[in-house]
């Protein structure tokens, strides 16, 4: 050996211990044709790379490491089987990988990143771990995430083997694409330890990434909690019903970013939380825009809000009831759920409409806000949601490129959702709180204009009226809940006659009671000129055309003399009863629609102990449960029992009073018993 | 509770083959149906006759026939020939006490309008 040769030799074997060395420090990752090969990780973690035996179908003996998989296809485990070679394959398929792992411990592991759907995974052909439940009674995650599995090493410290991953993809909704399936990026080994902070560290960052959303969502949970309480306080404001609905199931969509709810629910019981929330928050959205926009008192638009909140209920509930046999399902079941899907996708497109409707009937400025938020949130929710639809068979991409919308600022991440939840969710708290704040103004008017009406209605109907000498007179007056337009006067003549007047004004509250005042006014200034009936009617209506906007004044007045000569003339009232039958007075026109209106008079005598019964539509017109009319018929055979008042009104209650109800009676008293006369008049006006 | 009003229009051949209009109402009439009842009456031809069917008309208050008693009026106005038929026999008093007979006919049922008319 010359010393060239030596000295060469000598640098050889120095490169040779340099390379150990080097060797030694860093985790080897070298693999050789198909086998991965690696030392000890340490508290590393190293890739299991290099490309991976996959057969489509299902046999267990391929768990075996005897088994000869030389003739399996070969793709990569960094992406999915959809994005190789087999786009949208569902069901059963095998990932084989040789390992030959030295020098490591029992702290060894393995990372299994996510998996599209479920898998069990083997070692040697001995079962090491489960994700999720294969069929027949399959159960898997809604969203992927990765599980960390001890791989046993034997006593040198060697893990020698085959690693064997049985997978099931469920067969593909009507939103997924054809590129999912298996893999989605490659396994790791090292120390388990280090894997499962690997494991979790993607689901830290991404929870703290949604901190915003997360913080956003509670606040919204809990205004959802006082609208609710608010509801609770007063059950007729339904208003802060839809928004306590509308914004619990917005902070429930909110608590989706949460860690334990995104990666803690299995995909049935995920898919049932989404359709709850969307439709309660879909369907409450409407009942809210319809409320503000007040297209909610027209019975069309509850109609048709009824018919689309069934149609989307029935298409999410047909929908729900394939998720339990989806790991079977066939084409059969995969068109059921593209249909039912489309079409909840597509009937919060409603949300247009009614913004559109409700702008163009309420042309007010406040309104434009909660338009264009309720616009954009829809615009963006129906174009995600319908976009997606159907993409394995369209290609598009933009439901994923509508995910990436966005704002960063630092670490976190203001998604576009996120965005316009909240500016729907502040405007939405304000057209609420200043549309409550309208309603209450204008209650807080309404019960003084029933106020104002209650006390005109306590000066214009008779509390008392003197004795008139000869006759018995009894009245009652009952209200129904609003203030109405029922009237009626009893005016003692000087000449011992008297001119008594019942009548009925349309339409109710502080107007109707305004109509009697200028009705008692004027008959009292025409008593001074005419006892006539006929001639005060047509005063009465002179003096009330144009004043009563659209409406009328039915009217029956009559005047009665000492020794019982009466006149009666009618203006569109029901006619008076005498003993029992109706008076054959002729209908006319009420008061107050046409200037030409003539009345005529009819003229009897009212024997002693005859009884004279006026009333008002009230009575005839009660309504019982069954929506019956208490009609002239039974009124008819009640007084032929020659009831009193009381006995009238409280027949006429009891059936079903719906409208103000008065009756005034008359008796003539016998010469003898002139003494006798009685005038009661029970008026029952609420006070409060 | 009350019941939308609603109102559709029909033409129909009278006994001499002229033409009648024929409003036909449902539900209950009352102070919200003036669209139903004024509104409807506005887009049909006023130089022939028109029926008023109330046959499914559930309920009449006093400001439902405040607006049926300026239909008429409209319809007297334009000199137009107008009846109507289907009331019960409670309506039927109720229109013949508020006056209704001076500008309108009523008829029981719809043959016996047309024939009529």
């Amino acid at each position: 050996m010359d010393r060239g040769s030596s000295r060469r030799d000598r640098h050889l074997v120095l490169r040779a211990i340099l390379l150990l060395l080097v060797c030694s420090l860093l985790p080897r990752v070298l693999a050789y044709g198909d086998t991965f090969r690696t030392h000890d990780p340490g508290t590393g973690s190293v890739e299991i790379s290099g490309p991976w035996q996959f057969h489509t179908s299902d046999d267990m003996v391929w768990a075996k490491p005897s088994y000869d998989d030389s003739g399996w296809e070969q793709i990569r485990g960094n992406d999915t089987w959809g994005a190789q070679t087999h786009p949208g394959h569902t069901g059963f398929a095998w990932y084989r990988k040789h390992i030959d792992i030295t020098g490591a411990d029992k702290s060894l592991a393995v990372m299994i990143p996510a998996v599209d759907d479920t898998y069990e995974l083997y070692w040697n052909g001995e079962k090491i771990g489960a994700y999720g439940k294969l069929p027949p009674h399959a159960s898997w995650w809604a969203f992927g995430h990765s599980a960390v599995y001890s791989l046993p090493v034997d006593a040198s410290g060697n893990a020698r083997g085959v690693l064997a991953i049985r997978v099931w993809k469920a067969p593909l909704a009507s939103t997924d694409t054809a590129k999912l399936g298996g893999l989605n990026a490659v396994p790791e080994v090292g120390d388990k330890a280090v894997l499962s902070m690997r494991a979790m560290a993607p689901r830290y960052e991404r929870e703290r990434r949604q901190l915003p959303g997360i913080l956003m969502a509670a606040a919204i949970f809990v205004a959802g909690l006082i609208a609710l309480l608010l509801y609770l306080r007063d059950r007729t404001q339904r208003l802060y019903l839809w928004l306590a609905i509308y914004l619990l199931a917005d902070g429930l969509t909110g608590f989706r970013r949460l860690d334990a709810i995104a990666y803690g629910l299995h995909f049935v019981w995920e898919q049932l939380y989404i359709q709850f929330i969307n439709a309660s928050q879909d369907i409450s959205l409407w009942l809210l825009l319809l409320t503000l926009f007040g297209l909610n008192r027209e019975a069309r638009w509850r109609r048709w809000t009824g018919i689309l909140a069934v149609l989307y209920l029935s298409s999410q509930a047909i929908d729900c009831s394939t998720f339990f046999p989806w790991q079977d399902a066939g084409p059969g079941l995969q068109w059921i759920d593209a249909i039912t899907t489309a079409i909840y996708s597509l009937t919060p497109f409603f949300i247009f409409v009614i913004v559109g409707f409700g702008l163009a009937r309420r042309r007010q400025m406040t309104l434009w806000p909660i338009a264009i938020a309720a616009f954009l949130y829809g615009a963006y929710n129906i174009t995600f949601n319908t976009a997606g639809q159907g993409r394995r068979f369209t290609g598009w991409t933009l439901t994923d490129r509508m995910g990436t919308w966005g704002i960063h600022v630092g670490a976190y991440s203001f998604s576009a959702p996120f965005l316009l939840d909240l500016l729907l969710f502040t405007v939405l708290l304000f057209t609420v709180a200043r549309h409550q704040f309208l309603e209450r103004r204008r209650q807080s008017q309404i019960e003084l204009e029933v106020k104002s009406a209650r006390e005109v209605q306590h000066v214009l109907i008779p509390q008392e009226t003197p004795a008139i000498p000869g006759f018995s007179i009894a009245s009652i007056y009952r209200p129904a809940a609003e203030v109405g337009g029922d009237f009626f006067q009893v005016m003692p003549q000087p000449d011992g006659s008297a001119l008594i007047m019942v009548g009925d004004v349309s339409g109710k509250g502080l107007k109707a009671a305004m109509t009697v005042s200028l009705i008692v006014g004027a008959l009292r200034t025409l008593a001074d000129y005419t006892l006539r009936p006929a001639e005060i009617l047509q005063g009465l209506n002179r003096r009330l055309i144009g004043r009563i906007d659209g409406g009328f004044v039915t009217c029956v007045v009559l005047h009665i003399t000492a020794n019982g000569e009466t006149m009666v003339a009618n203006a569109g009232h029901l006619a008076p009863f005498r003993e029992g039958k109706e008076l054959p007075v002729m209908g006319a026109l009420p008061l107050g629609i046409s200037v030409h209106s003539s009345y005529e008079e009819l003229t009897f005598r009212l024997h002693e102990d005859e009884t004279l019964t006026l009333y008002t539509d009230g009575i005839v017109e009660a309504r019982n449960s069954r929506g019956e009319l208490f009609g002239f018929e039974r009124l008819t055979e009640l007084l032929a029992t020659r009831p009193d008042v009381g006995t009238i009104v409280g027949a006429a209650e009891a059936f079903g009073q719906q409208d103000d109800i008065t009756a005034v009676s008359v008796t003539r008293h016998p010469l003898g018993e002139r003494k006798a006369a009685t005038v009661s008049l029970t008026a029952q006006i609420a006070t409060a | 509770m009350q019941t939308e009003t609603k109102a559709t229009v029909d033409q129909i051949a009278d006994s001499n083959g002229g033409r009648v209009t024929v409003l036909r109402f449902s539900g209950d009439i009352s102070s919200s149906s003036h669209d139903a009842l004024l509104g409807t009456y506005t887009t049909v031809s006023k130089s022939q006759p028109v029926l008023l069917d109330f046959s499914k008309v559930e309920y009449i208050n006093s400001s439902g026939i405040a607006l049926v008693i300026q239909m008429l009026m409209e319809a007297n106005k334009n000199g137009q020939k107008i009846a109507a038929f289907g009331l019960t026999p409670h309506f039927q008093k109720v229109f013949t006490m508020v006056g209704i007979t001076k500008y309108a006919s009523l008829y029981p049922d719809e043959g016996t309008a047309r024939t009529s008319i």
